[in-house]
């Protein structure tokens, strides 16, 4: 054996083989990869527990499902899909995808992430148990009230773990010349927003602490506001934040031009995420203060320069039309629509509080935006996350059955909560125009599942039955670090030591798109 | 280096596979940061246990209720040994500083040591009050979720301090070492400020103002 190559099985990554490897693991692309894979596992069920909820308020009165049940599946849904799905994949592109960015080897503490995904995973799989054994957020109590407290805490603890080591290490393993203002979107709003998540996860957790000794030592019951406000405005401004940076991050690539000014960006996405940070507004007797009401419409600010620096790369740039594209413009879009719905929402003469209006702005954010933004970070970053192209076929028809779902599915809702003043969670109401609006509902949301099942049959078809096309290392003359390593990228990540980085467009030479490169 | 005839393989391979680089050899605050980050987590845990405490007691027209009897004696004890481990922590810092190994283990010692009698005069302070959570009495509930929250830091802040001294035992405290003894400093000096809160709020600014 040559010295060489006694060198190079020194650099090999000392994984334990099999089902071991996957417990023990701290390489980050692997910890990563399990994220992912859990949350959108997670969106199917969420996506089902919202059918489920949409095809009982097809006719007034109770029809599938008893008043309990229903209670718990609507707050379920909007766990999972939150919980279980938007805040873990964003945390799962991060964990594979921030070292890739920042020029850095791996996590600054993989042993960490590797726990907190663990974690996350049994405190996840106890919360599904504490519903299925009658518990939730709604009313209840016993001990299945008590395991869901302590599983949802768990989840909420776990997920804050998992981004403690994101931030760390993007805050200081950036390679030479990486300044943070010149992180790419999607490192920063990581930054951003995974920072302020964990403030206002910390504020949850406080709730949730009240809520176990009202419900373990006492006959109280843990009510849905305590947690509810975790998925309502303005923090559902926060929870925009990983798919407006997804879609800042992808587009300079996919239209082949930069944003004139980089920090502008960087601003906009730190003004997302501070006024996103809901933990102030809990309680009802907030929702008329007059700073509510500004942070709701000042909420549309950021929203609108997202939409408006996109339209500028466009007009500026040459766009490709790649669904990843499609994808990240429509949830901008739909971010905005869901800013302005909020600000709608705020309006006290409008009487919207207490009502499905809330429900709607949700669908925007959550299944509709985080959707879309989802698949426009896989179709974009499948090269780096496996290896290979997803078809573009199959791309455009996911973009068109959530960008459509997404609009069927809401626009109903909205409808119901401003003209027929439909309040939230109501399984009765007079009128059979409410029915006929859910009923169109429940078909965008059909719609929405759809496309969420191709994206998962597509990852399957392409990733696990290994028919997808092979991807190069940088198919999309990428502007950004992880597209100097190869696809999917080698232990430690990169070949050799980086050099040192000038710009935010580190592999784009000084011409303003794509084409040209250092 | 040797490469010998007869493996030309191990040439191939390490010319098509460069060998990658080292992880870097001193991560630069990678553990001050997630120390910042825990740091505001706990400040926004507690923030939000006392708010509600204040919450509850501008709504209420007695407090702390009637019945309640503060052990304001035990009390001062109990927190005043939460205040000296502070002294003893940042003994640490100075000890590693100056390289004195003994005086740091000494130092780790003395405030895990300190820890233990917080929680022992916690636990005393609550015999005493004899509050019975979860009967609808909001008082007791509150104050067993702030107590019991804080304590948990300060058990956090021991078994860091405790797995910082094995890594001393074990050799690792040297400069470089020296950002764990510091992190694992500051989050006591934290858990110690929260307690000076907790103790001002909930008992001090109860009956002696």
């Amino acid at each position: 054996m040559s010295t060489i190559a006694t060198n190079l099985r020194v650099y090999e990554p000392t994984e334990l083989p099999g089902l071991a490897g996957w417990l023990t693991t701290s390489d980050h692309k692997r910890i990563g990869r399990c994220w992912i894979a859990v949350s959108l596992a997670a969106l199917l069920v969420g996506l089902g527990l919202l059918l489920a909820v949409a095809a009982e308020g097809t006719e007034s009165g109770q029809q599938i499902l008893d008043g309990g049940s229903f209670a718990r599946i609507y707050s379920a849904y909007h766990e999972v899909l939150v919980l279980g799905f938007l805040v873990p994949f964003a945390i799962g592109l991060a964990t594979y995808l921030i070292p890739l960015q920042i020029g850095a080897p791996g996590l600054a503490f993989p042993r960490m992430a590797s726990f907190a995904f663990w974690t996350y995973v049994v405190a996840l799989g106890s919360l599904v148990g504490a519903y299925l054994a009658r518990g939730g957020a709604v009313a209840s109590s016993g001990r299945a009230a008590d395991l869901y407290v302590v599983a949802f805490a768990g989840v909420v603890a776990a997920l804050s773990v998992a981004l403690a080591s994101i931030i760390s290490t993007a805050a200081t393993w950036r390679t030479s010349g990486l300044t943070l203002d010149r992180a790419p979107a999607f490192t920063w709003a990581t930054i951003v927003g995974g920072g302020l998540f964990i403030l206002s996860a910390s504020v949850l957790l406080s709730r949730l602490i009240l809520g176990y000794i009202a419900s373990r030592y006492g006959d109280g019951v843990f009510d849905y506001p305590t947690v509810s406000w975790f998925w309502s405005g303005p923090q559902l401004g926060l929870l925009a934040v990983p798919t407006a940076g997804i879609a800042l991050d992808l587009s300079p690539t996919l239209a082949k031009a930069r944003f004139r000014v980089h920090g502008t960006v960087l601003v906009v996405l730190a003004a997302m995420a501070i006024l996103g940070f809901g933990a102030g507004s809990q309680l009802v007797d907030t929702f008329d203060d007059v700073f509510y009401v500004l942070v709701s419409f000042a909420e549309i600010l950021p929203a609108l320069v997202v939409v408006a620096l996109l339209g500028d790369l466009l007009r500026r740039g040459r766009p490709s039309g790649a669904s990843a594209l499609v994808m990240a413009l429509v949830a901008s879009v739909l971010l905005l629509g869901a800013a302005a719905a909020g600000a709608a929402g705020a309006i006290s003469g409008l009487d919207l509080q207490g009502t499905v209006w809330a429900d709607a702005i949700f669908a925007l954010v959550v299944p509709g935006a985080g959707l879309l933004g989802v698949g426009a970070a896989l179709w974009y970053w499948a090269p780096k996350l496996y290896g290979l192209q997803l078809s573009e076929a199959a791309g455009k028809v996911v973009a068109l059955f959530v960008s459509a779902g997404t609009v069927f599915y809401a626009l109903p809702v909205f409808v119901n909560g401003l003209v027929n003043d439909v309040p939230l969670a109501a399984t009765g109401w007079d009128g059979s125009d409410i029915a006929d609006l859910n009923r169109l509902s429940l078909l965008g949301i059909a719609l929405v599942a759809l496309g969420a099942v191709l994206i998962v049959v597509e990852l399957v078809r392409s990733v696990v039955l290994r028919q997808g096309f092979r991807a190069g290392a940088d198919p999309w003359h990428g502007a950004t670090l992880e597209w100097a390593a190869a696809s999917p990228p080698s232990a430690f990540n990169f070949a050799g030591p980086l050099p040192e980085v000038h710009s935010a467009w580190p592999l784009w030479a000084d011409e303003s798109d794509g084409s040209s490169r250092r | 280096m040797t490469i010998t005839a007869e493996e030309p393989r191990a040439v191939v391979l390490a010319q098509e596979t460069p060998p990658p680089p080292a992880a870097p050899a001193a991560p630069r605050y990678a553990l001050s940061v997630a120390t910042g980050l825990a740091i505001a987590a706990a400040t926004m845990l507690m923030g939000g246990l006392l708010g509600y405490y204040l919450a509850l007691r501008q709504a209420a027209e007695t407090w702390p209720p009637q019945g309640v009897v503060i052990p304001n004696v035990a009390l001062v004890a109990t927190y005043g040994a939460l205040l000296l481990s502070s002294l003893t922590a940042q003994w640490s810092v100075s000890a590693l500083t100056s390289r004195d190994r003994r005086h740091l283990y000494l130092a780790i010692a003395m405030t895990v040591l300190l820890g233990g009698a917080f929680i022992n005069g916690l636990t005393f302070c609550w015999a005493r009050l004899a509050l019975v959570a979860g009967t609808g009495f909001e008082y007791a509930d509150i104050v067993y979720a702030i107590t019991v929250t804080h304590l948990l830091l300060v058990v956090t802040a021991m078994v860091v301090y405790v797995l910082v001294g094995f890594r001393v035992l074990a050799g690792q405290a040297s400069d470089r070492q020296r950002e764990l003894v510091v992190c694992a400093t500051a989050w006591w000096h934290f858990v110690v400020v929260v307690g000076l809160i907790v103790w001002w709020t909930l008992w001090f600014a109860e009956r002696v103002l």
